[in-house]
């Protein structure tokens, strides 16, 4: 069993990301902008898949539902099926190469691109290319410097924690 | 800390499969019947504190910058403010003067009297643009007199409209979304069409003008108030780019929406005056 993770780290992540995610930026960066919360949520999915599971990930897509004003339960299904990679195959995370672990969090948020674009279909909205892969590669791009920059965080704070 | 849904050691597939149909029904409920938006009002006002939070970064930027801006620099600004307030003023006296006078014209041809409006200042909460989805926040909500319809503007031109109104806050649609269309007509001759979004915020579509029609990069489109959703001659665009291909009867039009769609952080709601109502 994994140690819980400190909730301040892991809350003010969420916020953190909930606010880059929202932030009004101009049009190529909009374009462009990395999938913030899916990452954070895919970093805690593996670093503490005991407790931050899938009923969390739901909920933080509820969230993001609520706040963008899309169809209710999009983004929360998008994010489980994310997670769900996530969490099956956090233990093999530990030991993959940097290469097969860009691969892991590639797959799982193609996933959540999809059924994110195919959701926004169902409502008559209609994807193009670049809105549909340039967040994807700024994320994979940005992934290995996010994940350790969260790492430390976690590991700092837990350490910290532990101390009497 | 976040508690876990379900008991840590139970199946994630199971997890997973449950909320997948829980999301699914979702889904189904919002997108095809409008039976979720009691729920999603007392949803969205449950996490409007939240809403300010995350708006909180953008806010203490603009405080700072403002607590920094020094002296000299104040007075210039004041300056040029005044300056172009007495500008502004002398024109709209002229215009008050015309006001009057095709006031007093449209008496006398009968027409319906224009209604009369106010504005709202709202502030940007959060931005939601993408390729697929351009719609945008604002501070003002029901408690202030906003309604579902009300056309959003910033200082250049028309922005939006307001789809979702929850008591604090409302949601907006931006011209520029692949689903948002308004009715326009060329201010140079009165030609009518639709403006259509593209998904992209600096271009429009006008659809359904014929190949004959007579229009020129650089013609300005105002709304033309057909079907009501907004009041006539706001300015909308301009037409930047004419083309015809032989293998449609309709011209294709781009044109540049006026308002700049993903930079303006303060807006205007227009909103019918209320002695007029």
């Amino acid at each position: 069993m994994m140690a819980a993770p400190h909730p301040l780290p892991l809350l003010l992540s969420l916020l953190v990301a909930t606010i880059l995610q929202l932030m009004p930026l101009p049009e190529f960066a909009t374009t462009a902008r990395p999938l913030w919360l899916p990452m954070t949520v895919l970093f805690w999915n593996i670093a503490a898949p005991a407790h931050f599971n899938i009923g969390s990930s739901w909920a933080a897509g509820l969230f993001l539902d609520l706040v963008t004003g899309s169809t209710l339960g999009q983004h929360a299904l998008a994010m489980i099926v994310m997670s769900y990679i996530g969490i099956r195959l956090y233990k093999q995370y530990r030991l993959y190469s940097v290469l097969q672990r860009l691969l892991l969090v590639l797959a799982a948020l193609l996933a959540y691109q999809l059924i994110d674009a195919w959701i926004w279909r169902l409502g008559g909205h209609t994807q193009t290319g670049w809105g549909l892969w340039l967040p994807l590669t700024t994320s994979i791009v940005l992934w290995p410097w996010y994940q350790g920059v969260l790492d430390w965080v976690n590991e700092h704070w837990r350490g910290a924690a532990q101390k009497p | 800390m976040r508690k876990p849904l379900f008991l840590p050691g139970s199946n994630p597939l199971l997890r997973l499969l449950v909320l997948a149909a829980l999301s699914a029904g979702l889904i189904y409920l919002d997108l095809r019947t409008h039976r979720l938006d009691g729920l999603r009002g007392a949803l969205n006002t449950m996490i409007y504190p939240l809403q300010l939070v995350v708006d909180f970064p953008a806010r203490a930027g603009s405080w700072v910058n403002e607590a920094l801006v020094n002296r000299s620099r104040l007075i210039e600004q004041n300056n040029r403010l005044r300056a172009e307030n007495l500008q502004l003023s002398s024109r709209l006296r002229s215009l008050e003067s015309l006001k009057y006078e095709n006031e007093e014209l449209q008496k006398l041809l009968k027409a319906a009297r224009a209604q009369a409006h106010d504005f709202v200042l709202a502030r940007l909460l959060a931005v939601s643009m993408n390729r697929v989805q351009q719609r945008i926040i604002v501070d003002k909500g029901s408690r202030d007199g906003i309604e579902a319809g009300l056309a959003l503007l910033d200082g250049l031109g028309l922005m939006g409209e307001i789809t979702r109104v929850y008591p604090f806050h409302s949601e907006a649609i931006l011209l520029s979304d692949a689903t948002e269309a308004v009715p326009v007509r060329i201010l140079r001759n009165g030609l009518r069409g639709i403006a259509s979004g593209t998904g992209v915020a600096d271009r429009l579509d006008v659809l359904y003008l014929p190949i004959t029609a007579d229009v020129r990069e650089g013609d300005m489109l105002v709304t033309s108030g057909l079907g009501g959703r907004f009041p006539p001659d706001l300015p909308v665009a301009t037409v930047s780019r004419v083309a015809t291909t032989t293998d449609s009867p309709f011209v294709q039009i781009q044109a540049q929406p006026l308002a700049a769609l993903n930079q303006s952080r303060r807006v205007l709601i227009l909103r019918p005056e209320t002695a007029d109502r």
